[in-house]
């Protein structure tokens, strides 16, 4: 869901004349620099009971969106949606002019040229991308303590839970847990920069 | 089929201003020095850009007119472009980059066979050579079966034994196809050699005045009208651009 919304954004930042280009920039890359309780504070509001979002799902749903895993999921959204963005925007350019030209010239709709041509040339950029977002979002912290709180087997996520340990001095689980994190995310790092790597080198021959 | 065109756009440092007709089964070449907006004439004609001014017909259907507010756009233009660095699609084989938009696969390997890279069918466009990238946009474009083709500077990035060879290829098949056929070029020789009729342009506008020189020139040096200056070939484009002035 998340790499969709993101596809779509890096799209028209890449390939459509939008007003205040710059202001859509700033406001997608806002998660990366604001700390992750002021985003996740703002979104408390919004999706509070009060807010317009959680008043509309309320009205939809019957449920609130606050401290349940759907909330989590959409908070996410937020705070990892610039590093969906980055790599897919970099995707994006990098792919030759003339051969969308081409590819118009050949009769394709602008729909039918991002799926035929664009995504098919960007898909390092799409893995790159589904990764990045994959371990943001399991290291995400603060956004999570503020809207889906800890509520076992609904919104406890791995970060939370070693907090928890740590301060209830549980040192072993927080020990546990911190390695297979790190560990995770180590990997898919390395997979990452194979991947972003490789595609460098394609550039460089092509 | 014919395609007629009027087209009149600013550009930085002229106004671009050409009318032109080219009937089916004939090459109009299109030429003149770099820089000359013989690429942003076929730019326009395509619908990759807009002019300020002008209207574009073929075969009595319009695809542009600014004074109607019509613009078809490019994707509904049926027209095959040959663009000077033949970009392929990457991520497909030969065989599937021509029929990419092809409505009948036994067309595209027909063309496929008559340029001679039907073997190359299953190669990516990366790891075969320029002329043969070439060839392979240049069935690309036809295997759509387009109502118009255009090429851009076809041939300029080929070595010139290829070079020579495509345009034979192009030459022997364009009353076959029986479209009209836009050939942009720097090259006189070539417009010379493809073209059934030469447009010379400099600076944006028709100088029909230059046309004879230009046949003269591809023999024995550029005469500039003005100053009855003799330049040689081989530094005509820029010597066109100075007598333009």
């Amino acid at each position: 869901m998340l790499l969709v919304v993101g596809a779509m954004l890096a799209y028209a930042l890449v390939y459509r004349k939008i007003l205040f280009r710059s202001v859509v920039e700033s406001i997608i890359a806002l998660p990366m620099v604001l700390p992750p309780t002021v985003l996740g504070f703002y979104l408390l509001i919004a999706m509070g009971p009060r807010g317009a979002v959680g008043n509309a799902w309320e009205g939809l749903t019957g449920s609130s969106l606050l401290f349940s895993f759907t909330g989590i999921v959409i908070a996410s959204i937020f705070y990892s949606l610039p590093f969906a963005v980055q790599p897919l925007k970099a995707a994006f350019a990098r792919i030759d002019r003339r051969i969308l030209e081409n590819a118009a010239v050949l009769g394709l709709s602008p729909l039918a040229i991002f799926v035929r041509v664009i995504v098919p040339n960007s898909l390092a950029g799409f893995a790159a991308a589904a990764i990045l977002v994959f371990l943001h979002t399991m290291g995400e912290f603060g956004v999570i303590l503020m809207v889906g709180g800890s509520i076992p087997g609904e919104t406890r996520v791995a970060s939370i839970a070693i907090y928890e340990a740590v301060e209830s001095l549980r040192y072993q689980d927080a020990w546990i847990m911190s390695v297979v994190l790190a560990l995770i995310s180590f990997t898919f790092l390395i997979v990452v920069n194979r991947v972003t790597g490789r595609e460098g080198l394609n550039g460089a021959a092509g | 089929m014919v395609l007629q065109a009027d087209i009149t756009r600013r550009l930085s440092h002229f106004t671009l201003d050409v009318s032109l007709l080219c009937e089916a089964g004939k090459v109009l070449s299109i030429v003149g020095p770099s820089g000359a907006g013989k690429t942003t004439i076929l730019r326009i004609i395509a619908g990759l850009e807009v002019p300020d001014a002008g209207r574009i017909t073929v075969d009595g259907e319009t695809w542009m007119d600014t004074a109607g507010k019509v613009m078809v756009p490019t994707r509904r233009r049926a027209l095959g472009m040959v663009f000077q660095e033949f970009p392929l699609f990457p991520h497909l084989n030969v065989w599937k980059n021509v029929c990419f938009s092809a409505p009948d696969t036994a067309l595209a390997r027909a063309y496929m066979e008559r340029f001679g890279i039907w073997h190359l069918k299953d190669s990516r466009p990366d790891a075969v050579s320029g002329g043969e990238r070439q060839r392979c946009a240049i069935c690309q474009a036809l295997a759509r079966k387009p109502k118009v083709l255009l090429m851009d500077e076809p041939f300029s990035a080929l070595d010139p034994l290829t070079r020579r060879r495509l345009r034979d290829a192009v030459r022997d098949i364009k009353t076959e196809l029986n479209i009209p056929i836009l050939h942009v070029t720097h090259d006189i020789r070539e417009a010379l050699f493809l073209g059934d009729e030469i447009l010379p342009v400099v600076n944006g506008r028709v100088f029909h005045k230059w046309l004879l020189q230009f046949m003269i020139s591809a023999r024995e040096g550029f005469r500039c009208p003005d100053s009855g200056e003799i330049y040689e070939d081989i530094e005509l484009p820029m010597r066109m651009k100075e007598c333009s002035r």
